[in-house]
């Protein structure tokens, strides 16, 4: 007889073994798959979790609110500069009038931010005033002025003589057929470092080139360039904003570059008619003749130039303080 | 015997694939950044572009000639009537500052209100709509701006040029005279901007 018995023990013992082998697999297996599905978590929240420190910014802080407030205050306060130089005639007064209306600007804009936590302090900085004067015709006329007193309008005469910086400089020709035709003739605005010397100028000139108004620029080095505007019937031309009829004009971005007390001179004025105005500072060597402004057009009154306030934010977050330079219309303000 | 342990077994190893699976799952973060319709880089980016925008029309002066479109014979900003504000993208684009707006946010499927606040003799603040496109959602920011108001600004017609009427001698405009000097009244312009 054959040993059947052995060989078959022999087997259900291989058999035995092989099935408790793979069924331990099977748990070791599902451990496995287990350990990589909770490995893959930390991986993936370390990589959002970077993201989300990496993009953090300090707005939380009110940065932006207290820019805001910084800008809005130098905008109310120079209103309020350019109101009192229109309102009243002497100097004392305008500068008393902006000085008195800081404190009520500083309550009315305390109402606003009270309501969210934050205090602001507004106060005007003594002694950080700048005397002026603003010139300005307002009826349409052209642009020459009596500059030698003897009752005759010449066309070439000066306005200031050695001014430091000049602000809010605005012209505005209603029709453009009243400017010359060409460049020789155009009526021109001289920038002028020394009268003495030639070469050191710069000058815009502004004249009527077939239905078109063009403003060009030359400096000591050649052209500065040009721009042309023909819109409406007229042009506005604002110097120190660098604007012709509200487009930037890069032509006239030369105010920076003009070194410091300068003399504005108008030529040809008899090939221009509208209205200007402008103000200048009154420095240490300045003068403003008195002979082209005896008839009241153009007029000549003193005006605030600028002034420093200082203001002051704090909230729980951010406590922040500056000294504001108000000069509207000031060309890098 | 084995045979119950080995199915025992099994079972084991499928609960715990199942439950590290939802371990897994429930345990990554969902943070504000996620990206989703209303995440906060949305917020942030509506902030900063509604702070520019606001930067830029009072730069240019719109701001304040939109404060100033009241029609001083009605009562109320020009062509608002009777609702007293603006809604549709028609009425928008009468001034400046409403074609701002709806150029910059309109395609975008962003929605904005536009509220004026003024202040009051006796100390109090109150608050006007001028746009008003519905209920913010709850992920809607805010940007605001202060127009100061002297005396002698003037009222600005339908056509958004000045009028003759100036401040001091209006009767019907909407914040009044709080102070004797030359100041008016000082204004707080307020967007709030949410997606749709």
């Amino acid at each position: 007889m054959a040993d059947v018995t052995g060989r078959d023990g022999d087997d259900r013992h291989t058999t035995d073994r092989s099935t408790a082998d793979r069924a331990q697999m099977f748990l070791i297996g599902g451990l496995a798959l287990a350990l990589v599905l909770v490995v893959l978590v930390p991986v993936l929240n370390s990589a959002i979790y970077t993201e989300n420190l990496a993009t953090r910014g300090s707005s939380g802080a009110g940065v932006a609110t207290t820019f805001q407030v910084r800008a809005d205050v130098q905008r109310g306060v120079s209103d309020v500069v350019q109101q009192s130089n229109r309102k009243y005639a002497a100097y004392a007064d305008q500068l008393a009038a902006v000085r008195a209306e800081v404190p009520v600007l500083e309550a009315l804009y305390m109402r606003y931010d009270a309501s969210d936590g934050r205090m602001l302090s507004l106060r005007y900085v003594t002694g950080s005033d700048e005397p002026g004067t603003r010139i300005h015709q307002d009826a349409v006329d052209d642009f020459r002025a009596d500059a030698d007193g003897n009752s005759t309008d010449d066309p070439t005469w000066t306005l200031v003589e050695q001014t430091p910086v000049v602000r809010n400089f605005r012209l505005a020709i209603p029709n453009r057929t009243t400017l010359a035709g060409t460049k020789t003739d155009a009526f021109r605005i001289v920038f002028d470092r020394d009268p003495a010397t030639t070469g050191d100028e710069r000058t815009v000139f502004l004249y009527n080139d077939g239905g078109a108004t063009v403003v060009a620029v030359d400096g000591p080095g050649g052209s500065l360039g040009e721009c042309r505007d023909a819109t409406g019937a007229g042009t506005a031309v604002d110097v120190t904003a660098a604007t012709v009829e509200g487009e930037r004009c890069p032509a006239l971005e030369f105010l920076d570059d003009v070194p410091s007390d300068f003399d504005v001179r108008y030529e040809r004025g008899g090939n221009a008619t509208g209205t200007y105005e402008v103000t200048v500072k009154r420095g240490g060597s300045t003068s403003v003749p008195s002979s082209p402004y005896a008839s009241g057009n153009p007029d000549a009154n003193d005006a605030v130039y600028g002034l420093t306030v200082h203001l002051y934010v704090r909230s729980s977050d951010i406590t922040y303080q500056t000294d504001i330079r108000v000069a509207p219309g000031e060309a890098d303000a | 015997m084995r045979a119950q342990a080995h199915t025992l077994e099994g079972l084991v190893a499928g609960l715990i694939v199942l439950s590290s699976l939802l371990f897994a799952l429930q345990v990554t973060a969902v943070t504000p950044l996620t990206a989703s319709t209303s995440s906060q880089h949305i917020e942030n980016q509506q902030q900063a572009s509604t702070h520019g925008l606001l930067k830029a029309a009072a730069d240019s002066g719109a701001l304040k000639r939109a404060v100033l479109y009241w029609d001083e014979t009605g009562g109320y900003f020009h062509g608002s009537n009777p609702t007293g504000y603006y809604v549709s993208n028609g009425e928008l684009s009468r001034f400046t500052f409403g074609r701002m707006l709806a150029n910059a946010y309109d395609a975008r499927g962003i929605a904005f209100n536009v509220h004026v606040s003024y202040q009051l003799a006796d100390g109090g603040v109150r608050t006007k709509k001028l746009i008003y496109r519905g209920e913010p959602s709850d992920n809607a920011i805010t940007a605001r701006r202060w127009v100061t108001l002297t005396d002698h600004d003037r009222l600005y017609g339908s056509d958004e040029q000045p009028t003759a009427t100036e401040l001091n001698s209006s009767t019907a405009f909407y914040a009044p005279d709080v102070r004797s000097g030359d100041l008016y009244n000082v204004v707080q312009v307020e967007v709030v901007v949410w997606r749709m």
